[in-house]
């Protein structure tokens, strides 16, 4: 069966165990209508925090190397400030 | 390694040479392990892309740093039932933005310490939630 981001509960019953294969292997939720009406969310749960990998350790790296070598504004900031002004 | 919850302005300070905190943010920053990932909330990336973007940053760097915090090094939770409530209570109990509450909350229901430097967030959480680990600046 097709699994669609949003399915009534007739297709989702005889499709469960396919529908929460596909929300764990893609992360996108489905919705579950009911008379046509969304009525529920199957969501996957948030990961737990792991460790990096070296592969993705070496791409963090990269992308912090390629950070400071970007040319920027030259005035000093408070960045403090800046941020708790983007919270007014 | 216990987890460790980023504030944005740290995040901020430690990648800008030019700001006034950097060079104790950065220092706080790389205490943490590369290979662990920071505990951030979903917003983290907005707030940050939106304060670089504000001050003028060239585009390059909002793309580098945009692929930089939606990486593995930052563990983004998602602001759910759970996490408002507390961040809900943080608020009311000693009277913080809201999104300040948020990283407060975030740190309390992951047991984490919080990096920040912040002193209105440090001076409102000290008192109250002396369970929070505050890693805050020295200077």
């Amino acid at each position: 069966m097709k699994i669609s981001p949003t399915m009534n509960l007739s297709s989702v019953k005889s499709a469960l165990s396919e529908v929460v294969r596909s929300v764990r292997r893609t992360g996108n939720a489905v919705v579950i209508t009911v008379d046509g009406e969304p009525a529920a969310r199957i969501a996957g749960i948030a990961a737990e925090p792991r460790r990096l990998t070296a592969g993705e350790v070496a791409t963090t790296r990269a992308l912090m190397d390629a950070v400071a070598r970007i040319p920027r504004p030259t005035d000093v900031f408070d960045a403090v400030a800046l941020v708790a002004d983007g919270r007014r | 390694m216990s987890d460790i919850v980023l504030d944005a302005s740290v995040f901020v300070a430690a990648i800008s040479p030019r700001e006034i905190h950097h060079v104790e943010a950065r220092r706080l920053y790389d205490s943490h392990p590369i290979d662990h990932p920071f505990i951030v909330p979903a917003l983290f990336r907005v707030e940050v892309l939106a304060a670089l973007a504000r001050r003028g940053e060239p585009a390059e760097l909002l793309d580098t740093v945009d692929a930089l915090v939606s990486g593995p090094r930052f563990h983004a939770v998602a602001l759910d039932d759970l996490l408002l409530d507390r961040a809900t209570a943080v608020a009311r109990t000693v009277r913080l933005r809201a999104y300040d509450a948020v990283y407060v909350a975030l740190a309390l229901n992951r047991s984490a310490a919080l990096l920040t430097l912040d002193s209105e967030i440090l001076s409102k959480t000290t008192g109250s939630f002396p369970q929070i680990h505050l890693v805050a600046s020295t200077t």
